[in-house]
């Protein structure tokens, strides 16, 4: 008999109310059929079976709470189901519910453990340079069985959380950290207990740069032959592949049976279905589709860690309430803004922006926005005027290199927007600004104002930018110092518009709508003569909006 | 997004409850792959939840509202009890969700076009519970501390897929009458035997916040936003 353990239905989520059984004990179920409905957070979430076979017993009543991470029902699977050894049983065809990945199978006999063996996941290459990130939140736990390209764990580098997903099904048997823990790039996660026909079908290495290389007891594993491999695909007519490709394939109306598979054992990896693609149609290599493909996600979360590992400068415990340990995102600031103010040489300049003609504009072109349902801030005209004032000026839209021995201009306009999200400052950027219209900006600000309100910002969202804005007018900020983020060269602060009285080309007295800018330039790229006409420019450009016509393309 | 009947103003809640239904089907069998949201309003009417109707003495109450004048129906999302009348609006929401999600965030997704549209009115409302207001979550849309709006959803599995079919559902308070109803509640849930009671102060109607907009006009603007 299989216990069927209640996955997790939502973050946070310990228990749920049990509305209704779908079956009763006795019932033969099959694969995908809903079992039982539950609630939880007033939303009603149906639970699917997930192997054909026998309900034996339901261990709670209509009404009762039921707990997370136990047994919801007992069932006896399938033989024909759990000795299949097809090549489809070898990659599974995943159902996403997290209730159809948790059968607890019972205590394996001795033969079949000598059909399994420990294998160590290693964490991968998770971003550029990233040799170690933070332990964010475990998703299961030791002694769990997960299946492929199952979350197993979110873990956090200096700009997300990223969830790793397994790379095999199999038990786990132990957990190398804790939450909170900082973990190392290439060394091993956690431990899997796996039945040795799936590893011989292992997830496609383009799906995550990571190959398992520590096999801890190998020596009994019962090893499926290249031969008996050839022999069942052939006589299944499938190809070996795993979900994710298979989904890709199918996107394309790519019959996967008819690409030849470069991986181990003939396996179908993601560049097959692209060189398939090319020979066929010369059509371009697949996009990277974000959260439709089985890479490693990119979500911003915030972090559980409450680890505290170095309290060297801390006080003494008479001067000091309340120690919190510096995690997550406020961890990444810490240290992205000590390495650029310890490094880069900044300056600063402020300027008045006189803006009447903006307001008017702005309004003016709002409800044309509106139908086309994008929301028109200020922000757009601040990005895309800003790109044409790069144009003039490309050095304030450079790097330098680390030697500090060349200047690189760099050809895209990755303007940044810091963002004062639920989880701390983040400054995602608009790409490619230079070939964007206004209201293409817009969608591209609406998109990504949104998708940091969820925590939804992409790590490329996140990466690449080129200079920044910081809006802390928005919070009622007139004036501030923004610190550059680094290798960029330049970052401007925008405060709130107020009313003040100016004086016009007449001598009089007029009430003007003037925002505060305040640049910071790296003074080892800029010099302050440079970042007045920059900023002259800019200002023409906001000031006399029908300016940017002029450059428009 | 389609817009079905976007604004039906006058309809019987068990049409409205088999629409949802039929819908939600119609993506299980792939019969439906567009995404639909439609506005509505019913007769007066009581619609309850499952859990509601496993009450003990559900129907005795059943039948003592069924007397006063409100049907009941039994709907498939979560939550408790509501009241459905010209009083309120109803959004329903029922798309295909490829991609992981959580709860939460789509509770945020539906409640984030209505803050906006609010924002936009000068509302300032947000997110969280109220005691005493009924069906209350963590998901109230929320002003001055009272619930102006409550949601439920309801996910289905779609077989041999990772997708997830969602019915996300909000109720929109706009009279300030609706809360004289806040008795009858009370009343049904007393005869269920349920102890559960709600407090009519725990509820603000948009009437109450801006008494110069028309049901009509807020329907366009909320359209205009989810569109």
């Amino acid at each position: 008999m299989n216990e069927f353990i209640l996955p997790d239905i939502g973050e946070g989520i310990v228990e749920c109310e049990l509305l209704e059984w779908l079956v009763k004990e006795g019932d033969v179920i099959v694969e995908d059929q809903p079992v039982a409905e539950v609630m939880t957070d007033k939303a009603t979430v149906q639970i699917p079976a997930m192997h054909n076979g026998v309900v034996r017993k339901l261990h709670y009543k209509e009404g009762d709470i039921a707990k997370v991470h136990a047994p919801l029902f007992a069932m006896d699977i399938d033989d024909e189901a759990s000795n299949d050894t097809s090549v489809e049983e070898l990659t599974p065809s995943l159902s996403d519910s997290p209730a159809s990945q948790m059968i607890i199978p019972p205590p394996a006999p001795v033969a079949e453990v000598n059909a399994e063996k420990i294998e160590a996941f290693i964490l991968p290459d998770i971003g550029e340079g990233i040799v170690e990130c933070e332990i964010v939140k475990w998703c299961i736990q030791e002694g769990d069985l997960v299946t492929e390209d199952q979350v197993v764990v979110e873990v956090m580098t200096d700009k997300a959380v990223v969830e790793i997903p397994a790379k095999y099904q199999g038990k786990v048997v132990k957990l190398h950290y804790q939450q909170g823990d900082i973990a190392q790039v290439h060394t091993p996660l956690f431990d899997q207990l796996i039945q040795s026909d799936d590893f011989v079908a292992p997830a496609s290495s383009s799906e995550l740069t990571v190959s398992p290389t520590t096999e801890i007891q190998a020596a009994t594993a019962k090893n499926v032959e290249e031969s008996e491999l050839e022999s069942v695909r052939n006589n299944r007519a499938k190809a070996l592949a795993s979900p994710a490709v298979r989904r890709i394939a199918r996107e394309h109306q790519i019959n996967i049976a008819l690409v030849s598979g470069s991986g181990k054992k003939g396996r179908v990896l993601k560049q097959d279905i692209e060189a398939h693609m090319q020979s066929q149609n010369g059509i371009p290599q697949i996009a990277d589709q974000g959260t439709t493909t089985h890479q490693a996600n990119t979500t911003i979360t915030s972090a559980n860690g409450n680890k505290l590992t170095d309290s060297s400068n801390a006080g003494t415990q008479s001067e000091v309430s309340k120690v919190i340990p510096m995690r997550g995102i406020k961890a990444a600031m810490a240290k992205q803004m000590m390495a650029s103010v310890s490094t880069i040489p900044h300056f600063t300049v402020s300027d008045e922006l006189i803006m009447d003609n903006l307001i008017a504009l702005r309004s003016q072109l709002k409800p044309e926005f509106q139908k086309q349902g994008v929301k028109l801030s200020f922000m757009p005209f601040f990005i895309k005027s800003l790109s044409l004032a790069l144009k003039s000026f490309p050095e304030i839209n450079s790097r330098l290199s680390k030697d500090e021995s060349e200047l690189h201009y760099l050809l895209s306009h990755n303007i940044g927007m810091a963002i004062d999200s639920k989880i701390g400052l983040l400054v995602a950027n608009i790409k490619n600004v230079q070939n964007l219209s206004l209201f293409e900006v817009a969608q591209e600000c609406d998109r990504i104002i949104n998708a940091a309100r969820e925590g939804k910002l992409s790590n490329a969202d996140l990466s690449n930018g080129t200079i920044s804005i910081s809006n802390i007018g928005a919070l009622g900020g007139t004036t501030a110092t923004p610190v550059i983020n680094k290798p960029e060269v330049a970052i401007v602060a925008l405060g709130k518009t107020q009313k003040l009285p100016r004086f016009n080309d007449n001598g009089e007295v007029i009430a003007q709508s003037i925002m505060m800018l305040n640049w910071s330039g790296d003074h080892r790229v800029i010099d302050g003569a440079t970042m007045v006409r920059f900023n002259n420019l800019w200002v023409s450009y906001l000031q006399h909006p029908e300016k940017m016509l002029v450059h428009l393309k | 997004m389609t817009l079905l009947n976007t604004l039906n103003l006058d309809s019987d809640l068990a049409q409205q409850l088999e629409l949802e239904q039929q819908l939600m089907l119609g993506y299980k069998q792939c019969i439906n792959t567009t995404n639909s949201l439609w506005l509505w309003q019913a007769t007066p009417s009581l619609v309850v939840s499952k859990i509601d109707s496993n009450l003990k003495n559900f129907e005795e109450a059943k039948l003592y509202t069924e007397s006063q004048g409100l049907p009941v129906n039994i709907r498939q999302s979560g939550g408790s009890a509501v009241i459905q009348n010209d009083q309120v609006i109803n959004i329903s929401r029922i798309y295909i969700q490829d991609d992981p999600i959580t709860i939460q965030q789509s509770y945020l997704n539906m409640c984030r076009p209505v803050l906006d549209v609010l924002k936009d009115l000068g509302i300032e409302a947000y997110l969280g519970s109220v005691e005493g207001a009924f069906c209350d979550g963590a998901y109230n849309i929320v002003y001055q501390g009272k619930k102006l709006a409550g949601t439920s959803q309801r996910w289905l599995s779609v077989p041999k897929s990772k997708s997830k079919i969602i019915l996300e559902h909000m109720v929109i308070v706009l009279k300030k009458d609706y809360k004289l109803w806040t008795k009858k509640l009370n009343d049904f849930y007393r005869m269920a035997g349920s102890t559960q009671s709600f407090k009519d102060s725990a509820i603000i109607s948009l009437e109450e916040i801006k008494g110069d907009i028309t049901t009509e006009d807020f329907c366009k603007k909320l359209l205009t936003e989810y569109a």
